[in-house]
């Protein structure tokens, strides 16, 4: 199969051919009008980069904390986020190809105890099925497994330059300011392994396109915090997906307002493709080996997932673009609190909580459920702070140990058990009581 | 042999203060003392501020069913273990404690601490990650802010002249660990690499100048003893936290030597000399930033590298054995490192994964046996 008349690697054609499938099928699905808008995206994203490696343009590879706006602004420069293809065929691809991603890294030494995410980028990469970078962006955000997949970024192409940026453990002004001051050195450093020039007014243009895609996820969250839920809850997660690679592109904005306007309609329609009995916030990693688990839910379970922690864009204020410091600051600062996992991971537990507080209060939800991803320490380390304070909020809470892009550590068949029980037994049990007393 | 009694008694000594991590002298003689976690904070700090630095290890902790419950199983012993041990009442004889984002285990378990246990003083810094000289007034900063916090708390000043005797006390601490590593080094080493533990870690709980006292005897009673015989093999030790001599006695009860180490609790920690001179935190802030970096640091990893092979030559190592506690991530990027660089440059390897608190006596065994097989000795 030729993608742009050319022949490429395997793995890209497996998430091509998926993804022209998906969007045949559903084409005419009027319940998948939002998941054909990120769909379309994502195609057009792979048409833009393979025509840059076709052009010869330098790539820039980074980690999960980064989002791509500077980059962007540099013009005709490619952006990798190191897990890249293994997320997309774990969702939009071949499974297998991502679970032979971790394999591959796991026998050349990188540790299981890693992110799959990691691990699958790391496999990607010693399968040379990314463009060679010209430098490396790599930010200790979200999590341990990011110092990890850079030292291992770092050693795989040790002739590509790295500049750090390192994000403190706090929450404050301080923090932003101590970012942004970082951003501004490098600059001169994309300037000097891109050989691009840093375009100030682009990154004008760049920030306004994020601006307005931050409003989009804003109306998206408003019109998902509706009960019923009437957008399918296997959308949740795209904040995520969204903002490691499309932020600052026409790609991102078009993905969120197709997000925001699919959920506003469906709203406004009333029309309801299964019967929400509970409503849930899935705190921690989404189920990306099997994205139709969330169909199992609402449709067996009536269970829906109005917003998850991958989802959950903060309200932290608009890029101000008058100046390059103050953009440099309004992108330091939504980088570092706005941007899923990094912020609610890389601080105290505190924000933790408070932030599942918050979105259990606003998405009216009914319980909780963590879903551990066995390689997020900062969440298991907290997790007995976390169980405590659903108790003491009287929030039924499902805990379990799985791993979002590797299918092999708890089966399909085991989650659906968990998750059936706990709707069924704890949550709609507990559901009725309080309908009795109040 | 009278030197190698002597000797003995001394290891003895030392090691039954890694079992209690307690300085008893400190405790003794009222004095404040402050737990911290990583080999980036500096205890010069804390001496300036008349506080005994001591840091923290689970040894003496026996059970970490509390530290368990909050941190879940899928966390780093080691962090578990003192959690548990805090919430415990095993420390009972801490003012506080101090914690850095030197992971994400660590830092939970700082959030832990703050919330349940009854300690007086919770001191944090958030340390780079990177060696870029445009990061080091953030550490400084730091070191700045956890200075005032100290004085705020203990109601006690810190001053330059204070914090330069501190530094010049640990310098003599690490002048007397630089002896003893030579003398384990030696052809003929008349110490092992488990006592050599018992004196790095020892030197981290002890008030400096008990551990002069210590070492100061140490060092003459071994150059009295006799060579250890028997040794089928030199290797160089490397890899996250390790306090435990005990497991490295199992390694050279294989007719391993544990001739180097590069790691926090060995000689690594303790391998900086900190500079003397007008501005002692900025000084300290550059000693400790710069020491050769823990894999929490990005990027640095050639660093490392090129430290430990320095050390294979200095020491003759024939292996290198590498160990990590379960579930640690970040160095968990280290063996993928390592087999990657020793494609080109082939260096005998073992990787060990293990859980704190369990030396795992026949398993670690009968895995070193076959390494040193397999070195032809």
């Amino acid at each position: 199969m030729a993608i742009l008349g050319k022949e490429r690697m395997r793995e890209w054609e497996t998430v091509w051919k998926t993804l022209d499938g998906m969007r045949l099928l559903f084409s005419a699905d009027p319940e998948a009008q939002g998941l054909n808008g990120v769909l379309d995206n994502i195609k057009r994203f792979i048409v833009r980069q393979l025509t840059m490696v076709d052009e010869g343009r330098p790539f820039v590879w980074y980690n999960l904390g980064f989002n791509p706006e500077l980059v962007f602004a540099l013009g005709e420069v490619g952006n990798i986020a190191a897990p890249e293809l293994a997320a997309m065929s774990s969702i939009v691809g071949d499974q297998q190809d991502t679970e032979n991603f971790i394999d591959i890294a796991e026998a050349a030494g990188y540790s299981s105890e890693c992110c799959s995410a990691d691990k699958g980028g790391v496999g990607a990469l010693i399968r040379g099925l990314y463009p060679d970078p010209c430098c490396i962006v790599g930010i200790n955000t979200p999590c341990d497994s990011q110092v990890s997949i850079i030292n291992a970024m770092a050693e795989q192409k040790s002739n590509a330059p790295l500049f750090v940026i390192d994000v403190p453990s706090y929450e404050d002004e301080r923090t932003f300011q101590h970012v942004a001051g970082q951003f501004r050195e490098l600059v001169p450093f994309l300037e000097k392994h891109t050989g691009r020039k840093m375009d100030w007014d682009k990154l004008k243009q760049v920030c306004e396109t994020t601006n307005r895609t931050s409003e989009y996820l804003w109306q998206w969250m408003e019109w998902k915090s509706h009960a019923p839920t009437m957008q399918p809850s296997k959308l949740c997660a795209v904040t995520m997906v969204l903002m490691i690679s499309f932020s600052g592109s026409d790609i991102g904005e078009d993905m969120a307002r197709s997000l925001a306007e699919d959920a506003r309609k469906k709203v406004e329609s009333g029309v309801r493709y299964y019967d929400e009995k509970v409503r849930a916030i899935w705190y921690q990693d989404p189920v990306w080996w099997d994205i139709q688990l969330y169909d199992w839910m609402e449709a067996e379970l009536g269970l829906s997932i109005p917003i998850d922690i991958f989802g959950y864009y903060a309200s932290e204020g608009l890029i101000d673009t008058s100046s390059e410091e103050a953009m440099l600051y309004g992108l330091a600062r939504r980088m570092v609190n706005c941007h899923p996992m990094s912020r609610q991971f890389r601080g105290t537990m505190k924000r933790y909580i408070d932030d599942f507080m918050q979105l259990h209060e606003r998405f009216q939800a009914d319980c909780g459920i963590m879903a551990g991803h066995i390689a997020c320490k900062h969440s298991w380390g907290g997790i007995g702070l976390f169980k405590e304070a659903c108790k003491k909020a009287g929030i039924p809470l499902l805990v379990f140990e799985f791993d979002m892009f590797d299918s092999r550590i708890l089966a399909r068949k085991e989650l659906q058990f968990e998750i059936k029980r706990f709707i069924n037994e704890i949550v709609i049990p507990a559901k009725a009581r309080k309908g009795q007393g109040s | 042999m009278a030197a190698n009694s002597k000797k003995d008694d001394l290891i003895k000594e030392l090691n039954d203060v890694l079992q209690t991590t307690r300085p008893e002298c400190a405790v003794n003689s009222k004095e404040k003392v402050l737990g911290y976690f990583c080999s980036y904070v500096p205890p010069e700090l804390l001496l300036a501020a008349k506080i005994y630095p001591v840091r923290l290890s689970g040894l003496g902790v026996n059970d970490s069913s509390s530290g368990d419950a909050y941190l879940s199983h899928l966390t780093c012993s080691f962090a578990r273990h003192i959690t548990a041990g805090i919430l415990d009442g095993s420390f009972d004889y801490l003012a506080g404690q101090i914690s850095i984002n030197t992971c994400d285990h660590v830092r939970r378990a700082n959030d832990v601490i703050i919330a349940k246990s009854g300690l007086g003083f919770h001191g944090f810094m958030s340390v780079p990650r990177s060696f870029r000289e445009s990061l080091l007034p953030w550490y400084i900063e730091e070191l700045e802010r956890l200075k005032s916090a100290l004085e705020n708390h203990f109601q006690v000043k810190v001053i330059d002249q204070g914090l330069k005797d501190a530094i010049e006390k640990m310098n003599a601490v690490r002048g007397r660990i630089k002896a003893l590593d030579l003398m384990r080094r030696e052809d003929q080493p008349r110490l092992s690499g488990s006592e050599m533990l018992a004196a790095t870690v020892a030197a981290r709980i002890l008030p400096p100048e008990k551990f002069l006292e210590i070492a100061d005897q140490l060092i003459a009673s071994a150059k009295e003893s006799e060579p250890i015989k028997n040794i089928r093999a030199r290797l160089l030790l490397t890899g996250g936290p390790l306090d435990d001599p005990r497991f490295v006695r199992t390694i050279e009860s294989q007719g391993a030597h544990i001739a180097g180490d590069l790691f926090c609790f060995g000689t690594r920690g303790l391998g900086m000399e900190v500079e003397q001179g007008p501005k002692p935190m900025e000084a300290l802030a550059r000693a400790y930033l710069y020491q050769v970096p823990c894999a929490r640091m990005m990027g640095e990893f050639p660093t490392r590298y090129q430290a430990l092979l320095d050390l294979y030559r200095d020491c003759k190592a024939q292996g290198i054995i590498f160990q990590r506690i379960k579930f640690c991530q970040i160095w968990s990027s280290e063996v993928h490192n390592l087999r990657h660089r020793l494609q080109e440059n082939p260096v005998p390897l073992l990787v060990i994964d293990r859980e704190y608190g369990t030396v795992s006596t026949g398993q670690v065994k009968t895995r070193v046996q076959a390494f040193v097989e397999s070195l032809g000795r």
